[in-house]
């Protein structure tokens, strides 16, 4: 039979199904009549034939539903017949249904949610073509790094020499003021970011521009000769309302008028997770858009573009290493003065961010939230298991009205898959919500910057397919166990209270049991995190964070060179240092938490392990009163002063770790005072003071070795300046503001925040998102598992409702009845709360890595957690136990 | 489009359906008692069995069916055979012959 006529007839069967319906009746009918009417030809009355008829036809219903089964669609049919079975009777249940629609919601709905923000955070490919197959390369300043960007002069040279590629191409932050000129004369001026490119990076990264073009490979070549940009489609439509003639259109960047030659496609971001730049400019374009200017193309020692590439069709990355290991070594010798001691790492670039990030974080987040889908799994099975054993008595009446087995492990199917998607799509609205709030908490939210949260195609497969399998896993094996125990109570009559002992009783004990340990684990891990958090918050810093005012300046946006930069600041510093309730101010370059640049360096007479000469370590350049300002302590020497500036000697302040690490061992800490270190340039610089050591980068973490600069010596135009008040920092801001205004009536300063704030938001971002979800997990858990163990309790209490009865009759205390039933409770709640200790003993340690200043074994949350979960269980079983001692004997007794 | 697979026992009854419609059109009790002349009374078809068959061979595009009168007046569905009926009875019967064959020799084989 064709497709054409198995749906015609599928259509009929479906469409006209009353019409079909009758038909089958009369012909059914009709063929009875017709025997009858035989019988009485062959001489029986027409009483005895009618009646002979009847049982010759055997039953005319029967026959019919045969006959349907024989017909296309009778499946389809069936299965919206159950439907409309199962929706009845899920209304008829408004708890049940809700409770297990809920806990698959909460355990899908934080699945998808989790995986989403770890997605956002590591895992999501980059939105080019062929993600798969980029190759990141980094150049190292000495073995003991794996990242570093590269020099522009060095990429030129690994593209002329580096056979393994097929194109490599580079790419360097920029943030750049934009005024939209002509090309939408309304708009107002903006801070935008974007990337200094190769000319081909377009080509490379195969990202076709929707409108216009990528970059022609002079506009590469020639500096500052072609200002051509290409902006990103967020850009063309935010600021340029998808205007179709924006090509060949002017828009001026930092005062510098450049061209638009292209539009990039709406999918594509940029290449690095938390990076969306809004503007593509030529690389050679550098010195209207950087900082260092020409030097970004012109010094090999600035290492500032970070290098993607494809390799050629069957070159490995071990080959393309070999290579490069090769050409460094040859740069080396060419340019000892820049390349000493660099490397080369090759590596996917999805391999280099998963070993970029804190991967443990992510994963233990992972675990957490699958223990909590596992826990809603169980509890779903443990109510639909006891579901399937009290509607025993319903489901043996279906079997011995002629049910078959399989229509009746169908018809619980259909109710788990009706449960299954409802629980799902309110998983996914919840997933949706909270992704949404995730987004909210993120520092730079709404910009082009920090993580980008969203709900994926694959995240949602992932949940389709959790939503599968739990129906299956836990809509299967009640649907076999209760059909199972009623052929039983079938088969031998008995009462169906003798199945509360049966395997599906024990399995649900097991769950309940599986689940309350489970909810203890994920109780101590959340109480661990949550005392990790707090502790990290009173955190001794090493710095004052109290009454502290940041206000980031970036006069470069004004088109200032470094010293009309350095100028600004100096004025500025001069004018808000004597605002009524500013105790001191300062300038910093970098501040603790929000950037951390490292410099390699030399110290003269240190050597490291491996024998290379330059050290990775951490820079700031500050101006005098820093470390007054921040009341960092001083150990020995002195302070930057206004007499260190760029005519006067190198000078520099270490903290004790880098005079410990490097100079001083365990020995006086004053005798790093005088040493020499040198920057590449090789020129001497003086250790003068050795400071306490202070907070940089992320909290919790043993403080790095760093080095200060004199800002007056070493600055560059970008600052933020550090302002030390008497009360509340907000209540000076609009003076300082004033100030700003009266150097320079245009400026605007980037940003002005609260040490604390700033601490709280970005210091403390990822252990605040981890200890909410974990709390919200362990409470998730914990609710569930009360209600798992409620259910049980009081499963067991209906079940027990005549025995109750009786021995009330036969005189049983109130107490001993509330007894018997909380001890069976918790016993559960015992035997659940040991394991789970047990198994929380052996997993904290895993942790240990993320808490700060707790123990992984900490007494207080290992007891705190216990005295929760015993109340929360003694609750859930003391309300079905004391409602079991106000049974009534007599109606116990006749309760079946 | 199944024909390869239909089972020993299902097809024989589809065959026999298909055999005693081959001459004339019948309704359902005229065809159980036509099979069970035609097989001098071996075959026994009970409404539970005919009655899916019918409909499952008319799915099938092998019957078509009309309403019509019986000989004592009495309403009554009847079954005649299509082209694809035909084509399938004789298809039916031909494989029909290889299998009795077959099973005819491996019995006298000893």
């Amino acid at each position: 039979m064709d497709l054409l006529t198995r749906l015609a007839s599928l259509s009929r069967n479906l469409i006209a199904r009353k019409r079909v319906e009758r038909e089958l009746d009369d012909e059914v009918r009709s063929y009875e009549q017709l025997l009858a009417d035989e019988k009485i030809r062959n001489g029986m009355n027409p009483e005895q034939a009618r009646r002979a008829a009847r049982i010759e036809l055997g039953g005319i219903e029967q026959v019919k539903e045969q006959a349907r089964d024989a017909r296309p669609g009778h499946l389809l049919e069936a299965f919206l017949r159950d439907l409309r079975l199962t929706f009845r009777s899920l209304r008829q249940k408004p708890g049940f249904t809700l409770v297990v629609v809920l806990s698959l919601a909460l355990g899908i709905g934080a699945n998808a949610a989790i995986f989403s923000l770890i997605d956002a955070i590591v895992f999501r490919p980059l939105p080019v073509p062929h993600a798969g197959d980029l190759i990141a390369i980094d150049t190292a300043a000495s073995k003991l790094t794996r990242y570093g960007g590269s020099s522009y002069l060095d990429y030129i040279d690994f593209c002329a020499r580096a056979k393994s590629f097929k194109n490599l191409a580079i790419a360097e932050e920029i943030s750049a003021g934009m005024s939209a000129a002509t090309a939408a004369p309304s708009s107002k001026p903006e801070n935008i970011d974007g990337y200094l490119v190769s000319a081909n990076f377009f080509s490379a990264l195969e990202v076709q521009p929707i409108l216009g073009r990528g970059f022609l490979p002079e506009e590469g070549q020639v500096h500052e000769k072609y200002p051509v940009a290409v902006i990103s489609y967020s850009l063309w439509n935010r600021v340029f309302a998808q205007d179709p003639g924006i090509i060949g259109k002017i828009i001026k960047l930092n005062g510098h008028s450049f061209t638009i030659v292209g539009v990039a496609p709406k999918s594509f971001t940029g290449i690095e997770l938390f990076y969306r730049p809004d503007i593509f400019v030529p690389a050679a374009m550098a010195a209207h858009l950087t900082v260092d200017g020409p030097d970004t193309l012109k010094q090999r020692s600035y290492r500032g573009f970070y290098m993607l590439g494809r390799l050629h069709l069957g070159v490995s990355v071990a080959q393309a290493q070999a290579e490069m290991n090769v050409i460094m070594s040859d740069l080396e010798k060419e340019h000892p003065e820049s390349n000493k001691d660099n490397v080369a790492i090759v590596r996917n670039e999805m391999s280099r961010r998963m070993e970029l990030s804190n991967v443990a974080v992510p994963a233990i987040l992972g675990a957490l939230v699958i223990l909590v889908l596992l826990m809603a799994c169980a509890n779903v099975a443990s109510l639909l298991m006891a579901r399937a054993t009290s509607r025993i008595k319903e489901t043996s009446t279906r079997l011995a009205l002629g049910a078959t087995r399989a229509c009746l492990v169908r018809q619980f199917l259909t109710e788990s898959m009706v449960l299954a998607t409802l629980g799902g799509t309110a998983g996914i609205l919840l997933a949706d919500a909270a992704i949404k709030g995730f987004g909210a908490l993120v520092p730079f939210s709404g910009t082009s910057q920090g993580p980008d949260f969203r709900l994926d195609l694959r995240v949602l497969a992932c949940v389709a397919i959790a939503s599968a399998a739990s129906v299956l896993l836990f809509g299967l094996a009640p649907a076999f166990m209760a059909v199972k125990d009623a052929w039983n109570s079938v088969m031998t009559t008995r009462s169906s209270a003798s199945a509360s002992r049966s395997f599906s009783s024990i399995a649900r004990r097991v769950l309940i049991g599986g689940q309350i340990a489970l909810s203890v684990v994920l109780l101590i891990v959340s109480g661990l995190f949550l005392k990790s958090f707090t502790h990290s918050q009173n955190l001794d810093f090493g710095f004052d964070p109290n009454h502290l005012l940041l206000v980031t300046i970036d006069p470069m946006l004004r088109g200032y060179s470094n010293e009309q930069a350095s100028r600004f600041h100096e004025q500025l510093l001069q004018r808000v240092g004597v605002l009524p309730g500013v105790k001191s101010a300062t300038v910093g370059e970098r501040v603790p938490f929000l950037s951390g640049a490292s410099w390699d360096i030399s110290i003269d007479g240190y050597t490291a392990p491996d024998g290379e000469r330059f050290i990775d370590t951490l820079t700031n350049e500050v101006d005098p009163n820093y470390f007054a300002t921040m009341r960092i302590p001083l150990l020995h020497g002195r302070e930057f002063t206004s007499n260190d500036t760029r005519k006067s000697p190198g000078v520099a302040v270490v903290n004790e770790t880098f005079a410990r690490r490097y100079v001083t061992g365990d020995g006086d800490l004053s005798k790093a005072l005088g040493r020499i270190i040198r920057l590449r340039d090789a020129a001497p610089i003086q250790i003068v003071g050795v400071a306490k050591d202070s907070t940089y980068g992320s909290i919790g973490t043993p403080p790095p070795p760093v080095f200060y600069l004199p800002y007056l010596q070493q600055g560059g135009p970008n600052a933020t300046l550090h302002v030390r008040t008497e009360g509340d920092p907000a209540i000076v801001l609009p003076a300082i503001r004033t100030e700003m205004a009266t150097l320079d009536t245009e400026i605007a300063p980037i940003s002005a925040l609260k040490m604390t704030d700033l601490i709280s938001q970005q210091g403390l971002f990822l252990p605040r998102i981890v200890t909410m979800l974990g709390g919200a997990f362990g409470f998730v858990a914990m609710s569930l598992a009360a209600i798992g163990l409620y259910g049980v309790v009081s499963f067991m209490v209906g079940r027990r409702t005549q025995e109750i009865g009786i021995r009330m009759m036969l005189g049983a205390q109130r107490s001993e009845v509330l007894r018997m039933v909380l001890v069976n409770g918790l016993t559960l709640a015992a035997v659940g709360l040991v394991v789970g200790v047990g198994v929380a003993v052996l997993a904290t340690p895993l942790i240990r890595s993320i808490l700060v200043g707790v123990s992984p074994w900490d007494p207080a949350i290992f007891l705190g957690v216990c005295l929760v979960l015993v109340t929360a269980t003694a609750v859930a079983s003391w309300i079905p136990a004391s409602r079991a001692t106000h049974v009534d004997p007599m109606v116990a007794l006749r309760h079946e | 489009m199944t024909q390869n697979q239909t089972n020993l026992l299902q097809g024989t009854l589809d065959m026999l359906i298909l055999k005693s419609l081959a001459l004339a059109e019948m309704h359902g009790l005229g065809i159980a008692r036509r099979i069970e002349q035609i097989t001098k009374g071996t075959f026994q078809v009970k409404p539970g069995s005919l009655f899916p068959a019918l409909h499952r061979m008319e799915e099938e595009g092998w019957l078509t069916s009309v309403w019509g009168e019986s000989e004592n007046n009495r309403r009554a569905k009847y079954y005649k055979l299509t082209g694809a009926g035909r084509r399938q009875l004789e298809f039916e019967t031909k494989r029909w012959g290889r299998i009795s064959l077959a099973i005819a020799r491996a019995l006298e084989t000893s």
